[in-house]
């Protein structure tokens, strides 16, 4: 009763009970509603991301879409022919089982021959070893049309290596002839022919040195550097 | 049924003969169906439809790719298996096609599938996919024609057999390497990039 009464007295102690008390419940209310909602976040987003898309993906993926097989089936049958849906069920799973059953034989052909890619031919060759001869000649026929329809888009791509080509014809007669090809050579060539003889042999009668770092520098100089000393050797003969 | 005639006629006289007539190329059962012979002298002339693809290529290469060993596959190999799966599709379909006629119905049913890759070796391989349904198929007329043996007018229904034995193995079997499916788009998208630059040298 004494501690009660100086409590009493004090204002201030009043106060700070009440902060105490606004404290203790502010602080618990936030903690359990976030966990409670992140919880529920993670287990929601975690159930739809993971369940759905894959089932979906994989149904999709392994079997021909059964619209193309229908097609083709009705394309085969007569008019008044009538097919279960189990029929054309059994027929999309032999699809997938053919291509599986051809691919795989293909595929033992090329790792026993230490190749990484299967081409036309191995699927070929694995159809006439499975007993589906009598397909490969019309597929032969196929594939040959279809690498003929090919070729016709590359001879478009092929506009380029023309254009390489010419590019590359320039560069070579830039390098055969002088710096300017673009005159008629015949002429002109003399001339600079000319113009070098007589340059080169004031060079090496100067400088027989720098006659020599001239010739690495052009071919006209060193043809006539070339010139020069085969005319010493007659000299020495004399 | 003038038609019916002619068929069981052309049938008749080519089980006689027994001989392929100018396509020795012809497996024998293709050569005693004149349907069928019909339709690989059609292949011949048409294989050079390129423009009416029936099957997607994107779809063929992820099937060959479900197989883990599989690693890289040209450019030109969906493209004649787009072709191959068609004319597969044709082969079946017409074989099972005989077979429901034999049995003088117009519907074509799961049973005449069976029946047609059971009655071939090249589709042994689609035996795990097509099981046998004769013994049900048998059962099922036995079941039909038994009387009641109780008779007091208590009627019982008996279900159709529904069940696909293959069905689930097949599941299972996909489904492994499916899982895989991921690095192998990879590979794929790779395997394009290479074929195209290879394309682009030649």
């Amino acid at each position: 009763m004494e501690r009660g009464a100086p409590f009493s007295h004090y204002q201030l102690p009043k106060s700070i009970s009440e902060l105490n008390l606004d404290q203790h419940s502010n602080n618990p209310t936030p903690m359990t509603s976030s966990v409670v909602v992140a919880g529920a976040g993670d287990k929601n987003n975690g159930i739809v991301v993971q369940q759905q898309p894959p089932c979906v993906a994989r149904e999709q993926d392994q079997y021909m879409p059964i619209a193309n097989v229908i097609r083709i089936m009705r394309k085969t049958l007569p008019s008044h022919a009538k097919i279960s849906d189990d029929a054309k069920e059994t027929i999309q799973e032999c699809v997938s089982e053919y291509i599986s059953f051809v691919t795989g034989e293909a595929n033992e052909r090329c790792q026993r021959e230490q190749r990484k890619t299967i081409t036309a031919e191995d699927i070929l060759w694995a159809m006439s070893k499975l007993g589906f001869d009598n397909y490969v000649d019309p597929l032969t026929v196929f594939i040959n049309r279809y690498r003929e329809i090919e070729t016709d888009r590359g001879s478009a791509l092929r506009g380029e290596p023309p254009s390489l080509r010419q590019t590359y014809g320039g560069n070579g007669i830039g390098f055969h002839g002088p710096s300017h090809g673009l005159p008629p050579p015949g002429p002109y060539g003399y001339g600079m022919l000319d113009q070098s003889m007589v340059m080169g042999g004031g060079r090496y009668y100067q400088n027989g040195s720098s006659g020599q770092d001239e010739s690495s520098v052009g071919g006209g100089s060193s043809s006539s550097i070339n010139g020069m000393p085969a005319f010493d050797h007659y000299g020495q003969y004399k | 049924m003038a038609e019916n005639n002619n068929n069981n006629g052309d049938n008749m006289n080519n089980d006689n003969h027994q001989q392929p007539p100018s396509y020795s190329q012809l497996p024998p059962m293709a050569s005693s169906n004149p349907q069928l012979r019909n339709y690989w002298i059609e292949q011949m002339e048409t294989v050079s439809d390129f423009k009416n693809r029936q099957l997607p290529l994107a779809r063929i290469k992820k099937i060959m790719k479900a197989d883990p060993d599989v690693h890289m596959v040209s450019a030109e190999a969906p493209i004649i298996f787009a072709k191959a799966c068609e004319m597969f599709i044709v082969d079946l379909t017409m074989r099972s096609w005989l077979k429901a006629e034999e049995n003088k119905r117009h519907t074509l049913q799961k049973s005449d599938i069976s029946n047609a890759v059971a009655s071939s070796f090249t589709y042994d391989f689609l035996l795990d996919v097509v099981p046998k349904d004769e013994s049900i198929a048998t059962a099922d007329p036995g079941f039909v024609a038994m009387p009641h043996p109780d008779g007091g007018g208590v009627p019982q229904y008996y279900y159709p057999p529904g069940v696909v034995m293959g069905t689930p193995m097949v599941g299972s079997g996909m489904y492994a390497p499916s899982q895989a499916w991921p690095a192998a788009a990879g590979d794929g998208e790779d395997d394009a990039e290479d074929n195209g630059g290879n394309g682009g040298g030649n």
